[in-house]
């Protein structure tokens, strides 16, 4: 019965045993079935990527273990393979670096010495900075081409500054709202709502993100930005925050403030693109050297007047001719001629040197000076002087009447000697009447001799003052003669006249001072201080050396 | 006087949110934002009673999946919740957000019926609409097919927007 239904089947189905007899060989031998799968594999795999989302993901597994497996068995081989390229990736970064060190150092050579250079050199030094950072940075060059001040709560652009030539995107308002998502995003991934971006780099732009509590500020930036630069943004997002509250705070007002958008517009940089460029300020060297120049106009001003000033004194003193008048270690050099009775008091004053020679002026002052010292001894007679004629009034002996007038004669600028003098005889007549009279006439004798004498005698200071025994005595003597003479002719005057060595400038003032000091000897030995006149010899030509004899004190009684 | 306003369109994935957008915009970033961030950006500008207006919209995806979505409504000026006429389903994302977000109920809102060009396949009926009524002062019947009343929506929410 199996027998007959074996060849019934096998009647029946013949072609489909064969074909399933067929199948089986290909599936059990290995060779033949690889044979058949390899033809439809890439066919199968296409259809598969396209039908199966787990695909990829299911060869992830298998083909990560492959790759380890081969790299691991494989090492050299693989090596061998990537050569090419790694070893040109490694050669073209190494050379970019060296370029780039290259670069810096010709950057640092060049500016070696230059002002620039110490300058920065010097502030490098004060900061305790490296002099490569300040280089770098100040040599670092960027631009800020946009700013944009982004309401962190709702994405809305706040306000926005920018050139339109050089501005990202043009639909700010989608672009704010897209860095906002962006910033959330991120925070939100990151489970921290401190996180968010930093920078976005587009090509050669950077988006700087400055996050303030309320506003963040994102900056475009083009070029190469410094770390100084971000800390500067972040404090204008900061100050942005203290100063426009209000502003963050009322979404009404959102791009429509003029004047926080001129704010933000003033922190663009397009043009000066360096740290450097930025902070140089030409307004306050201008106000300096402006200041410098007024300072020097004024001082050669002053310095103008003044010279025209001593120029004019030196012109007016009577006696002196002015040939040359110099400036000379902040003072005054005269040169010239120079009349011995030239009053110069005014220059030493004034610290002006004069370095003369002698002559004899006519001015119209120095006769007259003349004419006083020459009549000076003679109390009783007045001299006039007109032009270069000399009238004497008066009274006086016949004899004094006659040296008088040949005296006169014989000065430089007199010409004429007018005399009106009326002759005294009184003293000749009373010798003869009354012989009281000689002893009078021998008083007068011994006056004159006392007067002779004190003309004659001089102190000098310089011994008195160290004690000298001599000295001290002579003073005693002349203070004794005055005494008599005051008292028996009270109205006698007693010149008290200094003199000097003429060594150094305040000669003349020494002088002074050595009157003053035997004047106080005078007033305290009763000698009454009405009578007495202090005068000084004054210096004409100053001496280089110092001369102690000359330091002397003289006497005039009239 | 230049305005902007952020604007959300709140609703289930595949109702038809970015194709509404895409109808109204005049600047969209690219679509993949959407899948990536979560979010997509576009943008469009109205002239309403001499105010400039810049409506900001923010086409929020994965509203089903976590609640990332709720950094994205901050601040936001007004909502447009899109419903799909042919799910039924896609309806209860007013209940969640709601629920989740009860403070949403303060925001000026419209809300679109969406796929009004396969009206005949709507499985909503006059009792889901009554529904909706009570939620919303504006409810517009659209399709992001055709453009109806698309652009009238915006419009309507942009008013709203001014004048509150």
């Amino acid at each position: 019965m199996s027998k007959e239904r074996d060849i019934l089947k096998s009647l029946l189905l013949k072609e489909e045993l064969e074909l399933l007899d067929n199948l089986k060989q290909k599936v059990l031998s290995e060779s033949q079935f690889t044979q058949e799968v390899s033809q439809v594999l890439t066919a199968a795999i296409k259809r598969a990527e396209k039908q199966d989302k787990n695909f990829e993901r299911s060869l992830k597994g298998p083909i990560q273990r492959g790759v380890v497996k081969t790299f691991a068995d494989n090492k050299q081989s693989i090596i061998d393979s990537i050569m090419p390229i790694m070893g040109q990736l490694i050669r073209k970064t190494v050379s970019n670096s060296i370029k780039q060190f290259v670069a810096d150092i010709n950057r640092t050579l060049e500016l070696g010495f230059s002002a620039k250079a110490l300058k920065w050199r010097w502030q490098a030094f004060k900061s305790g900075e490296k002099f490569a950072d300040i280089v770098f940075q100040k040599t670092i060059h960027y631009q800020i081409t946009e700013m944009f001040v982004i309401s962190h709560e709702n994405g809305l652009l706040i306000q926005h500054a920018g050139t339109d030539a050089e501005e990202v995107l043009k639909d700010k308002d989608a672009l704010s709202a897209m860095l906002t998502g962006l910033q959330d995003f991120i925070g939100d991934s990151l489970q921290s709502s401190n996180s968010g971006l930093l920078s976005i780099e587009i090509s050669d732009k950077e988006f700087l993100i400055s996050t303030g509590p309320h506003a963040y500020l994102a900056t475009v930036v083009k070029g190469s930005p410094t770390e100084r630069l971000k800390n500067k943004l972040q404090q204008l997002i900061e100050n942005i925050h203290s100063d426009y509250s209000d502003l963050i705070a009322d979404q009404d007002q959102y791009q429509n403030d003029l004047e926080f958008s001129g704010y933000l517009q003033k922190h663009l940089i397009t043009k000066s693109i360096s740290d450097e460029k930025k902070s140089l300020n030409w307004k306050p060297w201008v106000f300096i050297i402006l200041l410098v120049i007024i300072g020097l106009s004024y001082w050669a001003y002053q310095r103008n007047k003044e010279f025209k000033r001593v120029n004019q004194l030196t012109h007016s003193i009577p006696g002196l001719y002015v040939q040359d008048l110099k400036r000379d270690n902040g003072g005054y050099v005269v040169s010239g001629l120079m009349d011995p009775m030239a009053d110069t008091s005014q220059l030493q004053t004034n610290n002006i040197e004069l370095i003369v020679k002698p002559y004899v002026s006519l001015d119209q002052e120095i006769i007259q000076k003349r004419v006083d010292k020459a009549v000076d001894d003679y109390k009783a007679i007045t001299a006039t002087l007109k032009g270069n004629v000399v009238t004497l009034s008066g009274q006086a002996n016949e004899n004094d009447s006659l040296t008088l007038t040949n005296k006169l004669y014989t000065l430089s600028g007199v010409d004429k000697v007018i005399n009106q003098l009326i002759m005294d005889k009184t003293e000749e007549i009373n010798t003869n009447e009354d012989n009281n009279l000689i002893k009078k006439k021998e008083l007068t004798e011994s006056i004159n001799a006392m007067k002779k004498s004190i003309h004659d005698s001089s102190i000098n200071l310089t011994k008195y003052q160290a004690n000298n025994v001599d000295e001290k005595q002579k003073l005693n003597e002349i203070i004794e003669n005055i005494q008599f003479i005051l008292k028996n002719k009270n109205q006698t005057q007693i010149s008290i006249i200094g003199e000097s060595d003429c060594y150094g400038k305040k000669s003349d003032a020494y002088s002074h001072q050595r009157a003053l000091f035997i004047k106080d000897i005078f007033v305290k030995n009763n000698i009454n201080e009405k009578s007495i006149v202090i005068k000084i010899k004054p210096c004409v030509i100053l001496t280089s050396k110092e001369n102690l004899d000359n330091k002397n004190v003289k006497f005039r009684l009239q | 006087m230049k305005i902007a306003k952020k604007i959300c369109l709140i609703g289930r994935f595949a109702v038809g949110k970015t194709s509404l957008v895409k109808q109204f915009v005049d600047n969209q970033f690219s679509e993949k934002y959407k899948t990536t961030v979560g979010v997509s950006i576009s943008t469009k500008k109205l002239k309403i009673d001499d105010i400039d207006l810049s409506l900001v919209i923010w086409d929020i995806a994965g509203f089903e999946r976590d609640s990332h979505y709720k950094h994205y409504l901050r601040g936001v000026n007004g909502i447009i919740w899109v419903l799909d006429g042919t799910e039924p389903e896609s309806f209860e994302i007013l209940e969640i957000i709601e629920k989740s977000l009860p403070e949403i109920k303060q925001i000026p809102a419209i809300c679109f019926v969406n796929k009004y060009d396969l009206v005949k396949k709507w499985k909503i009926g006059e009792n889901e609409m009554q529904q909706l009524h009570k939620s919303f002062s504006h409810i517009l019947k659209t399709s992001a097919k055709t453009g109806e009343n698309v652009e009238t929506g915006f419009k309507q929410l942009a008013e709203m927007l001014i004048k509150k």
